[in-house]
């Protein structure tokens, strides 16, 4: 059985096959005894996993949760007046691109940002030259690298859980009024 | 039971009703049970585990983003949760279910005589991640993009897995002779 049938096979028992399709799928079952058989036993193991009885909860679940439950829907103490949790917990996508534009525009109308620290090599978006400084609260940092052609402005955004996922890097290519490129990695 | 509900519910809850947030326990008590149940067993570690997940729930119910359903979140923490609960039960060299070969299972793992009966048993022949996608596309009836969300993958490998996944349960079932032309 060819690749191209399993996959119209299993659109059709996953109910996603594109209706434009479904004379495909009667021709190939009328046609092809073995890729019939598998579309019965598919569509059979889907229909048995509907079927499955719900699990019983034990008695008394829901009052044993609201028993150990805190005062209050907040993060434990330690957490709760850390500034740079708050904000991380607002990060998005759009969010941070509209952040990156607003600093590259702020960055373009003011001519550059006086350079915090230079040279510092071990960030990811560090070179040599460059000049960084802090967002606050810790949520992350710019970079600002200049040619005599273009201007680069990388900003870093620490993802909500820093120990998951690499930080949120966006980086605008700006050459003197005009935006050359912006993406997100 | 719309998401406008659940997110009613929240927003209750966030304001510091319990009685909204014991509605959302109330209402998917069901769901992270049977989540917990089919990863640690059903019983007392099953409870444990899902009381812990509507603790977590509760604790992180200011991150919640209403852009997406309350359910796939809810459900996310309960598969992740219930995830950790197997990991810490799992001896470091255990057998992933994965690895046991077929005649393992024809030696008499499935007791049940009928596909309905046996479909329970068969699922835990799946890796916890693959069990856990079958059940959300045809048991929650979720779409690529929710089950996508909750598993923290894309929709092109959760269809992708979801093939295989499927396509293991026949050989478990059909190995072990039971009749799915029935």
């Amino acid at each position: 059985m060819n690749q191209e049938t399993l996959i119209l096979l299993n659109e059709a028992v996953d109910g996603t096959l594109d209706p434009a399709r479904r004379p495909e799928l009667e021709r190939v079952l009328r046609e092809d005894s073995e890729a019939a058989a598998l579309y019965r036993d598919l569509d059979r193991i889907a229909g048995a996993v509907r079927a499955m009885p719900a699990v019983r909860v034990p008695a008394h679940f829901t009052r044993g949760v609201m028993d150990r439950l805190p005062a209050r829907p907040e993060p434990s103490l330690s957490r709760r007046h850390d500034l740079a949790t708050r904000l991380r917990s607002l990060w998005s996508p759009r969010l941070a691109l509209a952040f990156a534009a607003g600093c590259l525009a702020t960055f373009i109308v003011t001519g550059g940002i006086d350079p915090v620290s230079t040279g510092d090599a071990s960030g990811t978006m560090a070179q040599p030259g460059a000049s960084h400084r802090a967002l606050p609260g810790g949520i992350g940092r710019v970079t600002v690298s200049e040619t005599p052609d273009a201007r680069v402005v990388g900003i870093e955004i620490a993802r909500p859980d820093p120990a998951a996922a690499a930080p949120e890097i966006i980086v605008s290519v700006a050459a003197g009024d005009s935006i050359l490129y912006t993406g997100r990695f | 039971m719309s998401d406008a509900d659940d997110r009613d519910l929240v927003v209750r809850t966030l304001a510091g009703d319990r009685r909204a947030f014991e509605a959302i326990v109330d209402r998917y008590a069901g769901t992270v049970y049977s989540v917990a149940a089919r990863a640690v067993g059903p019983g007392p570690d099953a409870e444990d585990v899902a009381q812990n997940v509507f603790l977590k729930i509760f604790e992180h119910l200011p991150s919640y983003r209403p852009s997406f359903r309350f359910f796939s979140w809810m459900y996310r923490i309960a598969l992740n949760e219930s995830l950790n609960a197997v990991r810490r039960k799992r001896p470091v060299s255990g057998t992933e279910p994965d690895d046991v070969p077929d005649d393992a299972v024809a030696d008499g793992e499935l007791e049940a005589a009928d596909l309905e009966d046996a479909i329970g048993e068969a699922l835990m022949r799946l890796t916890e991640e693959d069990r856990a996608l079958v059940i959300l596309r045809h048991y929650e009836d979720l779409p690529y993009r929710d089950i996508a969300f909750i598993m923290e993958t894309t929709e092109s490998l959760v269809k992708s897995r979801l093939f295989t996944a499927r396509q293991r349960l026949r050989t478990v079932l059909t190995t072990r002779g039971i009749r799915l032309d029935a």
